[in-house]
């Protein structure tokens, strides 16, 4: 069946496309840094990529149904000074706390889109300053208790295995999972046409709210594992994560209107995006640069997009 | 068939008024700040009220312009920041006309970029604008290295710091710019693009609206007011900084909406957004009264809007 | 025995009576159809029926049994489901996800791709539909996804099936399978109530016919007992006489086009048309659905990419955008008026002065609306057109269909065009707004403008037009006028044109 297979590799043009500028982008890092692919580096790399591709994961769950985040980055922010603020009682009940209490985050701004017919845009704009405070209040000034073991271990790697990889892969096979559930295909089914999935018994309401609740979660990992590679929590740290979780989200093709998009290429394009600006670094030129970069890039990659995909849509 | 229309359109006017709602709210929130909070009674506080909302207000115009042609301006704070600080930087060398001027085209170059980005490229507002927006921060650092500087311009100064027959000179620049904007929007024939823009892109294309020069009148207006407010800030604190214009990011789409004006476009008044504006200065002069800590304070301005958002600003579900 | 009862039921919107003490009921084995003029209120019986609105006053009952606390979810529950003329597919998910919309199959949770193929194979057969369910539902065709639609239905084998508008957009072959459907569940002893403003289908399909006016049921007749006009006496209170108005006199040879195309070719939709359009007449498109006379209308337009030659009035032109398109003079009234055609959300004032702002705001007041001259312009073609609205403040879309897309076409009168296109100008219209539409156009072509039309209704096209040209596939393959010009030669050279060309 030809057809089929035009139209599988049509599907996955964005995750095959990613690829191939990561096998780029990994080449030219490897001529800056020979020490790449030695599982010291994979290790370090994969600890600095993790918060944003956990994020980016957290804004595509949302983009799904249609909607956008943009609370997102004060929400990883809450997180990470939960667990670090309440790491002292041991780290599973940490974790468990800041998973909960994102999950909960994700939990109100779903609520409120699904239930007060309030624009996700402005809700979520609304509930950063609402988190933010929040988290102001949890945490004043940057600190907390993260054991060193854990740190040493994450970012240094146990007994050889790179921990931070192994939460990703295990996220996206529990994704995998999801998707395939009645939750899953409700989830594209909403953001395809919320009307019609209604109308077909769809409980669209619920399956916003555990969306965003679900968002929340991944959107806690990444907060978790940031202050496990930084070894504290800081307040201030987020904002960021916001801008780059939805450049990463469209990059991979999520589509703003919702319905359209794969977390696996939500995974590639946060990578893409960590490895142009750790390139950055190594070219010598300011760190200043960095945002230029990362605003370009954007730009850049969703006319790219726009123009290659414009027969199909038209 | 329309026998009982009455009950309809009573219910439709409120709802498309939700402009004086806002200005209602505002009213009975000030009412409640004299009686109950210190410091609110006097003159002066008015006169600083008004003077600190006219920076908020300024922006939140054109923001109003953008978002009632369905689009969103995210770039707004780093504009803000740019303009005072090309502005500082330039009047270091050349003269404060020249700082003034250059700060101004700079602004209305991002607000153009905007418009080509939204037009051409196909780049949805949100995106397009947080990306100039960040490479605008960016160019920034590089720019100043780091460290924007001070500046004091005499016309600036006065402009944010007098005034005229007791009113700041501020609230004027603001209400003449408001005056402008209601016209443009309200009475002009640019207005009835951006409010048929605002309700349906492809309904706007099949019936010949301008696309294009629609998109550019909106963008670019929104920036150069950016820039304005950023030049009237630097006139008010006599420094230039990187993130001086952060809070005006969130404050000034959230000045929009609870002005009535729908985030969806099409829908709202122009007037809505200096109620807004002068509610949410409002709102954050008593938190900062009543001594709360930062977080506190965010916590509680974040819970207000989502309030005040639910009470008025509800979208009609289709 | 009767399966459901609609028992004194009534329903206002915002005030607005919708529905008032209507009762009828469905018959088990029953095909029941289910007429009325536009905003009769055969849709909000519907809603009510399918659990997406709840009575004011009233009750309904499924075998006897009142239905209480019903939604959607319920109805489907209770055995019913429907088909709408708007869609309910999700275009970006697979043929066979979208059949099982909602109540996917799962095993230990999980929804199987292959697992739903295969279960949806036998259903998609079952309404004459062969796909692959691994396709996107987007990528099928209008009357395609109308089938998903109709298979999606029968997933929990109903024993009500509703179908609101269900083959609007399907060709006579897909009728057939509709039909056969039909006929297979009242076999079965289902029942089915059926919507449509074809009326001879409802004519070969129904067994009964509710008549609906005002919100009111007017009657229920056995089909053997009644006929086409008596149905339509009862929907519009009055007989219907001269529906189309008389034709254009054979044209004087000497007539210049207004609009002449050649080799106009619009990638995925048309090839190589040639077209004429004269002042005065009014000229057709037929042809089975998608078979390119979208693509034709939107080129003239300025809203597609074309390629080939235009002359406006003799002299060469170039139609890049809507905007060049109106300095010339040419006014398109699109087929979807809630999309393209109007802004819904936006007053019938605002609406019809869109497109007249040149003259409503000049330049020499400085673009500043000219309030006076607004109402003055909204008043006239509001009464011209006799628009009903409760007001020119009143949003687009309170209207009914027929009023909307009577604003659709008076907003493009003040500028005078010279050439109007119009695709399916009566879809979803009252048969009473159709009669006013079809002898407003004969009247614009005989002040000189030359239309173009567009219809799936074949009489439509018979009835109004001086000269049809039959599409497929792209391509003009005949053109029908004076006395060839009948209902047969036209489904014949729609369905069979290789036959008819040699």
């Amino acid at each position: 069946m030809p057809d089929a297979l035009a139209g599988r590799l049509r599907g996955n043009l964005d995750v095959v496309g990613l690829g191939a500028l990561i096998v780029v982008l990994l080449a030219a890092y490897s001529h800056y840094d020979s020490t790449l692919f030695t599982p010291a580096s994979i290790t370090i790399l994969s600890a600095q990529f993790l918060p944003l591709i956990l994020a980016a994961m957290g804004q595509s769950a949302v983009m799904l149904t249609g909607g956008i985040d943009l609370s997102l980055g004060s929400v990883l922010a809450l997180a990470m000074a939960v667990f670090a603020v309440t790491a002292d009682h041991g780290v599973p009940l940490a974790a468990v706390c800041a998973l909960a209490v994102a999950a909960a985050t994700g939990a109100v701004n779903g609520t409120l889109v699904a239930f007060a017919g309030l624009p996700p845009i402005i809700v979520t704009l609304a509930a950063s300053f609402l988190w933010g405070g929040v988290t102001l209040i949890v945490l004043p000034q940057p600190g907390g208790s993260v054991p060193s073991g854990l740190v040493k271990a994450y970012n240094d790697g146990w007994n050889g295995v790179a921990l931070p990889l192994v939460v990703v892969v295990a996220v996206l096979v529990v994704w995998k999972l999801v998707k395939t559930t009645r939750f899953g295909l409700s989830l594209y089914a909403v953001g395809g046409n919320e009307h019609g999935a209604y109308a077909s018994g769809v409980k669209t309401r619920t399956v916003k709210i555990s969306a965003y609740a679900l968002a929340g979660v991944f959107v806690g990992l990444a907060g978790i594992g940031l202050a496990v590679q930084t070894g504290s929590g800081d307040a201030t740290i987020g904002a960021p994560y916001t801008l780059n979780s939805i450049a990463a989200s469209v990059l991979a093709g999520v589509s703003f209107f919702g319905g359209v998009g794969q977390m696996r290429a939500a995974v590639l394009a946060a990578l893409v995006i960590g490895l142009l600006t750790n390139l950055l670094l190594f070219t010598g030129l300011s760190p200043f640069y960095q945002l230029i970069l990362q605003g370009v890039v954007l730009i850049v990659a969703i006319t790219v997009k726009t123009f290659a995909t414009r027969e199909r849509t038209e | 068939m329309m026998t009982a229309l009455p009950r309809t359109a009573g219910l439709r006017a409120l709802r498309d008024h939700r402009a004086a709602w806002a200005f209602g709210v505002l009213l009975v929130t000030w009412a409640a700040a004299i009686l109950f909070a210190n410091g609110f009674d006097s003159v002066s506080s008015v006169r600083y009220l008004t003077q600190t909302a006219s920076f908020l207000g300024i922006i939140a115009i054109g923001q109003t312009l953008v978002v009632m042609m369905s689009g969103i301006d995210l770039s707004v704070s780093s504009v803000v920041a740019l303009s005072a600080v090309v502005c500082a930087q330039v009047s270091a060398g050349h003269g404060g006309a020249a700082g003034i001027l250059v700060g101004l085209a700079v602004s209305l170059l991002v607000g153009l970029v905007n418009a080509v980005g939204v037009l051409w490229l196909r780049v949805p507002p949100m995106v397009m604008t947080l990306a100039t927006g960040t490479i605008v921060a960016g160019s920034l650092l590089v720019y100043t290295n780091g460290s924007p500087k001070s500046a004091k311009i005499g016309l600036l100064d006065s402009l944010a710091n007098d005034r005229v027959a007791g009113i700041p000179l501020a609230f004027v620049l603001w209400l003449a710019i408001t005056a402008v904007a209601v016209w443009l929007l309200h009475a002009s024939r640019v207005g009835r693009y951006v409010f048929a823009l605002g309700t349906s892109q492809e309904a706007s294309r099949a019936s010949g609206v301008p696309l294009g020069v629609t998109t550019f009148i909106a963008y670019g207006a929104c920036a150069l007011l950016a820039g304005v407010a950023g030049l009237v800030l630097l006139g008010f604190t006599a420094t230039s900084s990187l993130t001086m214009g952060n809070p005006y990011q969130l404050l000034s789409i959230a000045s929009v909406v609870l002005g009535g004006t729908s985030i969806l476009g099409g829908r709202g008044h122009v007037l809505g957004t200096v109620a807004g504006a002068l509610l949410l200065t409002l709102l954050t002069a008593l938190l900062t009264a009543w001594n709360l800590s930062e977080g506190v304070r965010q916590m509680t301005l974040g819970l207000l809007i989502i309030a005040l958002l639910l009470a008025y600003a509800r979208e009609r579900r289709t | 025995m009767a399966l459901l009862t609609v028992d004194r039921v009534s329903k206002s919107f915002a005030g607005n009576r919708v529905l008032h003490e209507v009762s009828f009921d469905v018959r088990a084995g029953e095909v029941l159809a289910l007429v009325g003029e536009n905003g009769a209120g055969k849709s909000t019986v519907l809603s009510l029926i399918t659990g997406m609105q709840a009575p004011d006053a009233g009750e309904l009952r499924l075998d006897g049994e009142p239905l209480r606390a019903w939604s959607p979810l319920r109805a489907r529950a209770a055995g019913i489901s429907s088909v709408h003329q708007e869609l309910s597919l999700n275009p970006h998910q697979t043929v066979a996800e979208n059949v099982f919309l909602g109540q996917w199959p799962a095993r230990r949770g999980l929804v199987l791709g292959r697992d739903l193929a295969r279960r949806a194979r036998p259903l998609l057969e079952r309404v004459g539909l062969d796909v692959d369910p691994r396709t996107r539902a987007g990528r099928l065709s209008l009357g395609q996804q109308q089938l998903v639609e109709l298979a999606k239905a029968l997933v929990c084998a109903p024993r009500l099936l509703i179908l609101d508008e269900a083959t609007s957009a399907l060709d006579d072959d897909q009728v057939q399978a509709v039909f056969r459907v039909v006929r297979e569940l009242r076999a079965a002893g289902s029942s089915v109530v059926t919507v449509s403003h074809r009326m001879a289908e409802l004519f070969a399909i129904s067994d009964r016919l509710t008549v609906l006016k005002d919100g009111a049921v007017m009657a229920t007749r056995d089909r053997a007992g009644t006929d086409h006009d008596d149905i339509v006496r009862l929907m519009i209170g009055r007989e219907l006489s001269d529906l189309f108005p008389a034709k254009a006199a054979p044209t004087k040879a000497a007539t210049a086009p207004a609009l002449r195309a050649r080799g106009l070719t619009v990638p995925g939709g048309c090839a190589g048309v040639d077209l004429e359009l004269t002042p005065g007449r009014i000229l057709g498109l037929g042809g089975l659905q998608g078979q390119g006379q979208r693509a034709v209308l939107r080129a003239l337009f300025g809203l597609a990419r074309h390629g080939g030659e235009i002359e406006l009035a003799g002299r060469p032109a170039k139609l890049s955008s809507p905007r060049e398109a109106i300095r010339a003079r040419i006014a398109y009234v699109p087929e979807d008026r809630k999309v393209e055609g109007l802004h819904v959300a936006q007053s019938v004032r605002a609406n019809l002065a869109l497109t007249n702002l040149d003259t409503v705001a000049p330049a020499r007041r400085l673009t500043t609306v000219d309030r006076n001259a607004e109402a003055g312009l909204v008043a006239d073609l509001i009464d011209r057109m006799r628009i009903k609205a409760a007001s020119p403040s009143q949003e687009a879309r309170r209207l009914s269909g027929g009023n909307q897309q009577k604003v659709a076409l008076a907003r493009w009168l003040p500028s005078e065009p010279r050439v109007l296109l119009l695709a399916e100008p009566t879809r979803g219209i009252d048969v009473g707004t159709k009669r006013e539409i079809y002898h407003l156009l004969r009247r614009l072509a005989d002040d000189g403008v030359a239309v173009l039309v567009t219809s799936g209704d074949t009489m439509e096209l018979v009835g109004l037009c001086d000269e049809v040209a039959v599409m497929y596939e792209g391509a003009v393959v005949e053109r029908l006028a004076g006395g060839d010009l009948t209902e047969e030669r036209l489904v014949r050279a729609s369905v069979n044109p290789a036959v008819t060309h040699a």
